[in-house]
């Protein structure tokens, strides 16, 4: 009955909407606001590249783009808004590496498939840390340590069970030949409480950004052990894993911009280059760098492959750490 | 000294001046609308203090915070509707004192001891930051489990009538707590497959359906019976305050303190502060019994707790960058957009920053006694407006607040589904605030247990192995036992003096 | 509508009892000593207990009241329509804002509530409609909540 109520509604407002509509022929996209949805709290570090992304396309396209936070069970409220929103190109929105672990975890059935995705333009780096009083002094005794004695330490997870932290310290562990489901993982609200539980003494070794535990590097409560990453960070002394153990491994937080199932065809279009021209701006660079967060580039086809092999290591990484479901 | 005068220039800076008298007033409104809290105006302020200076965003969001949690006060004494969670612990003590008619009062004591405790706070936070925020970072999860818990208890004592019916209330917040995804679980649970529901029950549209919708239901099903009217017209409000500093020194510095200590712990804000502060005031006053009655005193320490948590929650957020509250867990981020990273090299390079915090907060504080009376003055005429246009005015105000939590109508949804549920508990005497402090509580409890749970490999000795966890423990412990204590020692006596 | 405690009581075991079921139906990762189903469980338990206590105590005073009241409003039409008046502006808001955008539903919602309480139709849709439009500035905006615009969309 509610259905029946709703389109009674629908048709009638319909109406109103096409008398008012009736003028001009179909213009181009954008032609009215466009609203971004971010899967994250405001203040967070997608909610910021976010933000930064739609002031400079609503300077390209001269349409507002609204950022609207949807916040909650580890992205998947927003993720899931996103990919149900109706694909006119009106809504679209901020998805992140999370997007390729819902399926897993089984929290949801959220899939490459359901979005349109348009770029990739953010990749950040995890990095691991100790308490400064830690007796660890170096990646390379951190490792064996952990492989002496698996029991004895307590891991942080740096983020919620089976974040982008606990994924990204997991396939260094698989990487260096650990068994990462023979620890114990202490889960958190996100880097911060982790970071702080890990200078409390009640974890060994944390996962998580740099620029997250700037704070506390520079306060000497902590101390870095290595990046995740095949090239330093710069601003940090922390030494890319391969310097520090001779693991080259890439692995951390990934942010892109996408859309709901069967975007126009125009609006992709418009938007993707919009955003390579937004990318290329030395305001977003100097934004970025400055911040802290990493610049990385991928659209269209080549930004559905990188999703779907992102998909697929978060698959091996979560089975190997014992939490996969499926 | 240098730096301060830097500071002073900065803050008397025509634009931040501007700002924060702008901001005073977005405060007071936010505050005393119920459906939006100081949490939610300072995501709100986000965008706009995305193209501010550093100086002028964090000016904007210490002010808002300081005048919202106060403002929270005013649609509680009026209508019994808390404007933010921070009030709901004492909210049917000062519609009590309104329904009196010792509305003046109960306003009065909110304005002035939020006063008092801000600048209590804003004082600590400026004398003793780094020490106490060193302290703070002692804190695992072993000590938040037991600080979660003794919060817990605070439902209980201050449970007006029956405490069955308050702890059954306290359970089922609990319980509604654990809907979603939860962070150290990552199932979702008692989502019946609607994914906005695995971000669980928010807590804006929850409190405001408790509260507002439940009021209005009361109200349209006995029009003349639930609402007697209310006193809008408002002596000066400022007699008799300075007496009741005299008097309630003591529960006043106590508030102010358990305020700021529980700001300044990462993850616990105003709302818990005042929750503890006002247990506490109620189990050390000489007149206990006197408690939800329309007694001044809870909301003297309680109202003082909440503001004092504010300053409190910057102590860590600006030492290490860890957030105290959920407030500052955004600031954190404004000042980051800004490219200043609190910590200490905040200390070294941005001290000016440093000191407009705490200029702004003070600033806050004093602009408070001005704009407050302003509040209460306006609220008062306000609502002196007939109810049958006052209701669907305030429904449409909760409709809003509740939209605007997380953009979406099920804020909407949730909030009517909380105030059915809270007509029916309450028209059966079972005490509504327990739910919204066992909605805010559930997930801390429960994530704290699991993992320390994990990190002690299941033995339930490692809640007691830390110096700070042990004593903790130990008092939580000593708290529950006590009646079964008191009565043994009292039928010990009884059998001694008969034999 | 007062009900004994008996009756809350039971109505309360019986909801602790679907909870502590479904609770555990969820599965837990390995290793793991405490999952998802713990801390619903512990709860189902305590609030099985409190049920029990307040049967007890309903069952003691069931002399006094018997097993339901109504408040005498609702003895009354007046009252039940009331509550009706209230859930279904709350519901029709949650449905039709998508639809008919903000302004309409809005007017609807706070119009249509103060016909209800007999205010004259001509103050309650100038009330309503001024409602409706003033929180549009402040909060869509001033504030940038998304609030929706319906049939307006690209109008205003």
């Amino acid at each position: 009955m509610f259905k029946t109520w709703k389109s009674v509604a629908f048709a009638a407002s319909a109406m109103l909407g096409l008398a008012a509509l009736a003028g001009p022929a179909q213009a181009a996209w954008p032609e009215r606001p466009v609203t971004v949805i971010v899967p994250w709290a405001a203040g967070g570090g997608t909610d910021a590249t976010a933000r930064m992304i739609a002031k400079l396309l609503q300077d390209e396209l001269k349409q507002p783009f609204n950022v609207v936070n949807r916040t909650g069970g580890g992205g998947v409220v927003g993720h899931s808004a996103i990919a149900q929103a109706p694909a006119d190109g009106y809504t679209i929105g901020v998805i992140t590496i999370e997007i390729g672990t819902y399926r897993w975890l089984g929290q949801s059935d959220l899939k490459t498939s359901d979005y349109t995705p348009i770029a990739l333009y953010n990749f950040d780096p995890g990095a691991l840390f100790v308490a400064a009083n830690s007796p660890v002094k170096n990646a390379k005794e951190a490792l064996e340590a952990l492989r002496a004695d698996p029991k004895k330490f307590k891991l942080a997870s740096g983020s919620s069970i089976g974040g982008a932290w606990h994924m990204a310290f997991g396939s260094l562990m698989l990487k260096a030949g650990l068994k990462p489901d023979q620890y114990t993982w202490i889960p958190s609200q996100g880097a911060a409480p982790a970071l702080q539980e890990l200078v409390a003494g009640g974890t060994d070794f944390a996962p998580a950004s740099l620029p997250e535990a700037k704070s506390l590097l520079d306060a000497g409560k902590l101390r870095s052990l290595m990046v995740f990453d095949t090239k330093r960070t710069p601003g940090y002394d922390a030494p890319t894993s391969m310097e520090a153990v001779g693991q080259a491994v890439k692995a951390g937080a990934w942010r892109g911009v996408a859309g709901p199932k069967g975007m126009p065809k125009e609006a992709v279009e418009t938007l993707t280059r919009a955003l390579e021209k937004a990318h290329k701006s030395a305001e977003f660079r100097d934004f970025m760098t400055s911040r802290g967060f990493g610049l990385e580039w991928a659209a269209g086809a080549e930004f559905v492959k990188f999703m779907e092999q992102s998909e697929a290591d978060c698959g091996t990484v979560l089975k190997a750490i014992g939490l996969a479901k499926n | 000294m240098e730096t301060i005068l830097a500071a002073f220039a900065l803050i008397l800076d025509p634009q931040v001046l501007w700002v924060i008298l702008a901001s005073a007033f977005f405060g007071m409104f936010v505050g005393s609308m119920p459906g939006l809290s100081a949490t939610m105006a300072t995501a709100l302020l986000v965008p706009v203090t995305f193209f501010m200076g550093p100086v002028p965003a964090i000016a904007a969001i210490v002010t808002t915070t300081a005048m919202a949690i106060f403002a929270g006060d005013i649609p509680g004494c009026f209508l019994r509707i808390p404007g933010t969670p921070a009030s709901a612990a004492y909210t049917d003590e000062a519609y009590m004192m309104t329904r009196q008619g010792k509305g003046e009062m109960a306003l009065g004591a909110a304005l002035v001891f939020s006063v008092i405790g801000g600048v209590f706070g804003t004082i600590v936070l400026m004398s003793f930051a780094p020490a106490l925020a060193d302290f703070a970072l002692r804190f695992s999860s072993f000590e938040y489990f037991w600080m979660a818990l003794l919060g817990l208890t605070c439902a209980v004592i201050i449970s007006p009538q029956s405490q069955l019916k308050g702890i059954v209330s306290l359970i089922l917040g609990l319980m509604i707590s654990c809907i979603g995804i939860g962070v150290a679980t990552g199932y979702p649970r008692f989502t019946f497959g609607y994914f906005e529901l695995t971000g669980g029950v928010p807590l804006i549209p929850a409190l405001v359906g408790m509260f507002a919708v439940s009021e209005i239901l009361r109200y349209v099903v006995a029009p003349r019976l639930a609402a007697p009217p209310v006193q809008t017209r408002l002596g000066n409000i400022f007699t008799g305050q300075l007496g009741l500093i005299r008097t309630y020194r003591k529960g006043l510095l106590r508030g102010s303190v358990i305020g700021t200590l529980i700001g300044a712990m990462p993850g616990a804000g105003a709302d818990i502060a005042a929750w503890v502060s006002y247990a506490t005031s109620k189990k050390f006053s000489r007149q206990p019994e006197k408690f939800g009655t329309g007694h001044v005193e809870g909301i003297v320490e309680a109202g003082a707790a909440n503001n004092a948590a504010l300053g409190g929650a910057w102590i860590p957020a600006l030492v290490f960058g860890i957030p105290g509250d959920s407030i500052t867990a955004i600031a954190i981020g404004v000042l980051f957009m800004k490219g200043v990273n609190p910590g200490p090299t905040i200390f070294m390079n941005n001290p000016e920053l440093l000191y407009a915090v705490f200029l702004s907060f003070i600033l806050a504080n004093l602009l408070m006694l001005p704009v407050g009376w302003l509040a209460i003055k306006s609220a008062g005429r306000l609502l002196s407006v007939r109810r049958e246009i006052l209701m669907p005015i305030i429904l449409l105000f909760c409709i809003v607040g509740a939209f605007a939590t997380n953009n979406t109508v099920f804020g909407v949804t949730t909030m009517l589904v909380m105030g059915v549920i809270a007509y029916l508990l309450e028209e059966n005497g079972f005490p509504v605030a327990p739910i919204i402090l066992g909605l805010v509580l559930g997930s801390m409890v429960e994530e704290n247990f699991i993992s320390s749970m994990q990190k002690a490999d299941g033995s339930i000795l490692g809640f007691f192995s830390r110096p700070i966890a042990g004593t903790l423990g130990a008092v939580t412990v000593l708290i529950w036992l006590s009646p079964l204590l008191l009565w043994l020692w009292r039928r010990r006596r009884a059998a001694g003096a008969s034999a | 509508m007062r009900f004994n405690d008996a009756v809350f009581g039971a109505v309360l075991i019986a909801f602790a009892a679907y909870v502590f079921i479904a609770a555990s139906g969820f599965p837990t990762a390995a290793g793991v000593a405490y999952g998802p189903g713990f801390f619903p469980r512990l709860l189902a338990c305590l609030l099985a207990v409190c049920g029990l206590g307040l049967v007890a105590n309903g069952l003691r005073g069931l002399s006094a009241g018997g097993w339901v009241s109504l408040s005498p409003a609702l003895r009354e039409p007046q009252g039940w329509f009331g509550i009706a008046i209230v859930l279904g502006a709350l519901l029709g808001y949650s449905w039709l804002d998508d639809v008919l955008g903000y302004h309409l539903t809005a007017t609807l919602v706070v119009s249509g509530f103060m016909l209800f309480l007999r205010v004259r139709p001509l103050p309650a849709l100038a009330l309503g409609l001024a409602a409706a439009i003033l929180t549009y500035l402040v909060f869509a905006r001033f504030l940038l909540v998304p609030l929706p615009l319906g049939p307006l969309t690209g109008l205003i």
